[in-house]
């Protein structure tokens, strides 16, 4: 009987025609099939590569097929249905080691996982400088960190965050200077990050933090020849608070920016203010110049209370980050956790969003974070936004509240540190000085016990006790 | 207020050393901590009120930049100071990209790592306290400067 051609599928004959390298590899791992590309990247045939288990083995002789099962194996979420991706060095050629990323999508049926598909990118040495000499374990949690950084996550229902996602698709699109503006924690450095990630300019994201930096480390690493806006290597430059950099630095940028104008490439200056940069030009902190100079775009974003509807998605994503440093796994929240969530002002927007819940997550007792696993001030402020206008039927003596509380801190600091005021002030964090000032003016002698009734304590309650009831209706 | 603390991440000390008598000014009250695995740094973070993490490179790259990467992604508020030894940019710029808040490498002096630690907790302190309180003690703690010399 004549040999007859091995029978094509249509699938097949469909990934032979794709220019990227694919591989399919069964539910076992076993590769059942690869494409030309494939075949031409790694020089091996199809029927000979055919069968070939891909996973990470331990104790084996490194051979050319051991390290093409540990290329090709797929990383532990790809196993679990996940998609996933890892970069890796390829096998070694007449050319040396080229960097891969290799994207995995697992398939299914009834069953469960069916198969995964493996689809290959060559990386030249200008997507990964220096990548030839760095471990592949950095370059892959290097390219993991920067994948986070997806459009994606600004979607919004909201209009004007829609315009914010045209905003950044337009970005992406240039490597003019842009400015984004939003309160404190509003997620402006995450957006200059997307914007940097999908742009088409390669290379490094450096954040630059204006208030946080002394004069001399940001004139080193922002004016002098060897600092980050004349390395080739550099992609974005961000400027956290550029109203914060010494004047004769602002000047120098506004010169930079002029000089650099035509030249081919130059790292894309991204400046993030919380608050208008109108107002800080006018109080003398931002040179006007530069103002202009980073606003040829400018985004805005929202503050988190105004953008409530968000709050679902937000809490879930933060969830998720949280999951990856503890064992705990919180489901949600319930609806008296999300009623304060809601009710609640968000002065320090996601950036609070996400402290509150990772403290929430560690009071909360069961699956899901309740009103009660809230911090404090955060019920606080919720309950006296909450309380009508109305006389109160007792009035509410902030200070001498707020003087009890702070005795009993300093008491209690100084009973735990057996009255030395020195341990005192560094258990509640403050100047020795400033715990002698108030120990003072608040009549704390040393040696002082507190009381061991809990007057005090059971007075501040009955305050909050006797607030009215939250008010529930619509108006 | 949880206690501040600054996390000297490194092998031999010397970094710590150099900065402990920062930390012991009687006008801060920051401790010091020295972990020395990526696990225990972490869980010293989650405890921890306002704090600034200083990793030296050297020891095992992928577990230093891997604690980079992972600070930056919990606790986005800790800024991380990379300190090396030798002058790389590949590894300088890797570093920037995970979200150092600076990279000290050579030509940049090692001294310069007090003043910059100093700045940032500085900062730190301002965006939990409020800024009148802790721009008076930056004031107060910037180091002497001569007056300018005028003609």
């Amino acid at each position: 009987m004549a040999d007859q051609a091995p029978r094509v599928h249509r699938w097949q004959a469909f990934l032979q025609r794709a220019t990227e390298p694919v591989f399919l590899l069964n539910r076992q791992r076993r590769l059942l099939f690869v494409n030309e590309a494939w075949e031409k990247l790694t020089s091996i045939p199809a029927a000979q590569a055919r069968g070939l288990l891909c996973g990470r083995r331990r104790g084996e002789a490194p051979d050319r097929w051991a390290e093409l099962a540990q290329l090709l194996s797929p990383p532990e979420e790809v196993l679990q249905g996940q998609a996933g991706q890892v970069r890796r060095r390829g096998p070694l050629t007449e050319t040396g080691r080229s960097l891969w990323d290799i994207e995995f999508f697992s398939l299914h049926d009834d069953g469960g996982l069916l198969g995964i598909l493996g689809k290959i990118r060559v990386l030249s040495a200008n997507d990964v400088p220096g990548g030839t000499r760095l471990p592949e374990a950095l370059l892959d949690l290097h390219a993991k960190a920067n994948r986070r950084y997806r459009p994606e996550t600004l979607a919004s229902s909201l209009p004007a965050l829609r315009r914010v996602l045209d905003q950044v698709r337009l970005a992406s699109g240039t490597c003019s200077p842009l400015l984004i503006v939003g309160e404190p924690g509003t997620g402006k450095r995450w957006v200059a990050r997307v914007i940097h990630a999908t742009g088409p300019a390669p290379g490094t994201f450096a954040t630059v933090d204006c208030a946080g930096l002394p004069p001399t480390v940001l004139a080193r690493i922002l004016s002098q020849p060897d600092g980050l806006l004349h390395r080739a290597s550099m992609g974005t430059v961000y400027l956290k608070e550029p109203a914060h950099l010494p004047r004769e630095l602002q000047a120098f940028l506004v010169d930079w920016l002029d000089e650099t104008r035509e030249k081919e490439h130059r790292p894309r200056l991204v400046a993030g203010c919380s608050g208008e940069p109108a107002l800080a030009v006018k109080a003398g902190r931002l040179v006007e110049e530069l103002s202009c100079a980073l606003s040829p775009m400018t985004i805005h974003l929202l503050p988190l209370r105004e953008r409530l509807t968000d709050l679902p998605d937000f809490v879930e994503r933060l969830l998720e980050r949280l999951h990856e440093n503890t064992d705990r796994h919180i489901a949600g929240l319930t609806p008296a956790a999300w009623e304060t969530l809601r009710a609640y002002s968000w002065p320090g927007n996601l950036h609070e969003l996400y402290a509150v819940l990772v403290d929430a997550a560690r009071h909360a007792t069961s699956e899901r974070i309740d009103r009660g696993d809230l911090p404090a001030p955060v019920r606080l402020a919720v309950t006296l936004e909450q309380t009508p206008s109305g006389p109160p039927s007792r009035s509410l003596p902030l200070d001498a509240l707020l003087a009890k509380v702070e005795k009993r801190l300093i008491e209690l600091a100084l009973s735990k540190t057996s009255g030395n005021k020195s341990r005192a002030a560094e258990l509640l964090a403050i100047w020795r000085p400033r715990l002698l000032r108030r120990m003072d003016a608040l009549g704390v002698a040393t040696g002082d016990r507190p009381p061991t009734t809990l007057d005090e304590a059971v007075e501040i309650q009955e305050i909050l006790e006797e607030l009215p009831p939250a008010h529930t209706g619509e108006d | 207020m949880r206690h501040p603390q600054v996390l000297i991440y490194e092998r031999d000390g010397a970094l710590a050393r150099r900065l402990r008598p920062l930390c012991q000014e009687p006008a801060r009250a920051w401790s010091m901590r020295e972990p020395r695995q990526m696990a225990e740094c972490v869980e010293l973070l989650q405890a921890s009120g306002p704090a600034l993490l200083v990793i030296k490179l050297g020891r095992d790259l992928v577990d230093e930049l891997g604690l980079l990467e992972r600070v930056g992604w919990l606790y986005p508020d800790v800024a991380t100071v990379v300190v090396g030894d030798v002058e790389d940019t590949v590894l300088a710029d890797v570093a920037w990209d995970l979200g150092a808040a600076h990279v000290l490498t050579p030509p940049e002096p090692r001294e310069q790592v007090t003043e910059l630690v100093s700045s940032l907790m500085a900062a730190a302190m301002a965006r939990i306290v409020g800024s009148d309180d802790a721009r008076g003690r930056m004031k107060h703690q910037e180091p002497a400067r001569s007056k300018p010399h005028h003609a």
